[in-house]
């Protein structure tokens, strides 16, 4: 379903570009948007995560760490301030998932659970379970810098908005202290478990920093990776459950087809 | 094959780069006293413990103007007065406050010494309303008995009944449905057969508690502890039946009327024995050292138990008027009372037989009053 969507909104941005082209074409004037520009169409995959910067002292141990398979799908514009295309800025629009699982073991990390259905907020000292699973729109403003025929590098901001949010997973092998690190303990063990979602709390909107290189195989492939880090946080501000702020911090690689 | 390994070494590095930012551990937040002692001579049955209160229940042969206590406490806590001081607790409970090792937190415990036996007569008459569930604001009955004390002639607590009430009141999702007294399981009733009395309710948890596997409650009041953080995970193990107990019970006597519910739920069928709802009483006298308890999960088989008196299934009907039980004490094959051994009685009342095994029927609906323990 989520495909579906993503592979119409794609169709979209691609026949608004080529219906610019067509309309521009007959018109034979130096033209913005046709003289000194590239297209690509690149798709990726996403390793990283929601992390706080610098692990908070709460965090004991990171038993397990999974990316998840996160992918992405862009198409991007560069107008080029040359003809020997060195210097231009790009812009785009990307879909793309971020997300990522991991178990960790925390002591005295402040959290609110699901406990028979109230939210219960408290002070859990055990192992967290995070599943993260958040998909964006987000449009890119870079600067572009081609080194030689092969390399390129490019950095600048994006901007997304969150389409789909997912933000959760449960504590076990542990315990709860309501309230504050000297309420009423609550013991969870064996099967016991307790979970949280904080879905509704993402950020709908982030933005951030993203930088990155290029390597055209050829006139039409080329290979890609970039970093991503949020400025703001990955949870509203005002949320008070968790005492850190995370940020999306995501390595992006994969291939890309010009145009 | 090779971007497998570069996926694998991506995530190594991850992992590596997240696992080398852990900083040094945090001093501990919480500030608890785990465990209480005073010479275990004293000790009529092991202190009990909850989150902000311990009772201490010993022999008349201790000293209560000069006891000093000892307690642990959280990882790197304080306490004051410090552990092993002696204090004056002749004239009631007195209070400790525990730091944590942080210095961040700190709580108060109102620590109290109980030097006289239980009593064998329940009268039911004595409650008080206790605020509990996620927003404290559920309130819940809690059973006491008394006892004049010879020489102030003043009304001493003896003991405290314990019921599932602190946890059904954590059954409920929402704030603004706050739960009276009388919505719960385990209440006081003023229609007793003389004075007030006690009615257990059998309960629905729902909506939420069917999906926590927990789809009723039972009324229930028993002698012990009703340990809550354990009971979160092990229901059976969270309820530990016993107190201290010298004599050679002979007969369980006392008053009450039943109604059962229409629909018997049977959510553990490996187990069940019964096709209609029915209530339970029983009383059972085993050999306790000050850490024994029965709990839950007992079924009548442990070794340590001497004698039994449980109310007969002819007894277990419904009726509106209050009916006398007069239960003799049966000893298990081979035992016998020992004055010079240590007992615990266990009494416990249930508004479903099957209520530990969530088999019931909502609204079943027992009352009971003037109970008493014959002895020799």
């Amino acid at each position: 379903m989520k495909f579906k969507h993503l592979s119409i909104i794609l169709l979209g941005i691609t026949s608004l570009f080529t219906s610019a082209q067509e309309v521009n074409t007959p018109i034979k004037k130096t033209n913005f948007f046709t003289e000194n520009t590239t297209v690509q169409l690149r798709s990726q995959f996403s390793i990283g995560g929601a992390s706080p910067l610098g692990l908070p002292r709460e965090i004991r141990a990171i038993k397990s760490y999974n990316p998840t398979l996160q992918l992405g799908i862009e198409t991007n514009f560069t107008k080029w301030f040359s003809a020997e295309h060195k210097w231009g800025i790009r812009t785009g629009l990307r879909v793309e998932g971020k997300g990522m699982k991991t178990e960790s073991r925390v002591k005295d990390y402040l959290t609110q659970i699901n406990y028979n259905g109230s939210q219960v907020k408290g002070n859990f000292t055990g192992e967290v379970r995070t599943e993260v699973r958040n998909t964006y729109l987000t449009i890119p403003l870079l600067a572009t810098y081609n080194i030689n025929k092969q390399w390129g590098v490019y950095g600048g901001l994006y901007f997304s908005t969150a389409i789909d949010k997912a933000f959760g997973g449960h504590v076990h092998n542990g315990y709860l202290r309501q309230t504050n690190p000297t309420g009423q303990k609550l013991i969870f063990e064996g099967d016991k478990k307790a979970e949280y979602d904080f879905s509704n709390e993402v950020n709908n909107f982030q933005w951030g920093t993203q930088l990155g290189a290029e390597w055209k195989l050829n006139n039409n492939f080329l290979l890609f990776g970039d970093l991503t880090y949020g400025f703001n946080s990955l949870l509203d501000n005002d949320f008070e459950a968790i005492s850190f702020s995370m940020h999306n911090i995501y390595l992006n690689i994969g291939f890309g087809y010009q145009f | 094959m090779r971007i497998n390994h570069l996926f694998q070494a991506l995530v190594l590095a991850t992992t590596f780069i997240f696992t080398s930012c852990i900083k040094d551990e945090a001093e501990n937040n919480e500030a608890d006293i785990e465990m209480a002692n005073i010479g275990k001579e004293f000790l009529l049955t092991a202190p009990i413990v909850s989150n902000d209160k311990v009772t201490f229940r010993v022999s008349k042969s201790l000293d209560l103007t000069k006891v000093a206590p000892e307690f642990k406490l959280t990882p790197g806590a304080t306490i004051v007065p410090a552990n092993g001081s002696a204090r004056d607790f002749s004239n009631g409970p007195l209070t400790y406050e525990v730091f944590s090792e942080s210095k961040q937190w700190s709580k108060t415990y109102k620590v109290e010494f109980i030097n006289a036996e239980i009593s064998t007569i329940y009268h039911f008459d004595k409650f008080r309303e206790v605020a509990g569930g996620f927003y404290g604001n559920d309130y819940y009955h809690v059973f006491y008995e008394t006892q004049l004390d010879d020489a102030t002639h003043e009304e001493k607590e003896l003991f405290e009944w314990a019921s599932g009430n602190i946890g059904y009141a954590m059954t409920d999702g929402s704030e603004e449905n706050a739960k009276k007294p009388e919505n719960f399981p385990t209440a006081a009733t003023t229609e007793g057969f003389i004075g007030t009395g006690l009615k257990l309710t059998t309960q629905s948890t729902a909506p939420l508690g069917p999906i926590m596997g927990s789809p009723l409650a039972a009324g229930n009041l028993f002698l012990g502890e009703f340990d809550l953080s354990t009971a979160v995970s092990k229901p059976l193990k969270g309820t530990k039946f016993g107190m201290d107990f010298n004599y050679e019970p002979t007969i369980l006597r006392g008053f009450f009327k039943y109604k059962r519910g229409d629909n018997f739920e049977i959510n553990n069928t490996e187990k069940n024995k019964i096709t209609e709802d029915r209530w339970d009483a029983y009383a059972i006298l085993f050999e306790a050292g000050i850490d024994d308890f029965l709990f839950g999960d007992h079924d009548f088989k442990d070794d340590k138990i001497v004698s039994i008196a449980r109310i007969p299934k002819e007894l277990k009907i419904e009726t509106n008027t209050w009916t006398l039980f007069e239960i003799p004490f049966e000893y298990v094959e081979g035992k016998t009372y020992d004055a010079n051994k240590k007992y615990k009685l266990a009494l416990v009342f249930s508004s479903s037989e099957e209520g530990s095994l969530f088999n019931g029927a909502i609204g079943s609906t027992l009352y009971i009053d003037e109970v008493e323990i014959l002895k020799n």
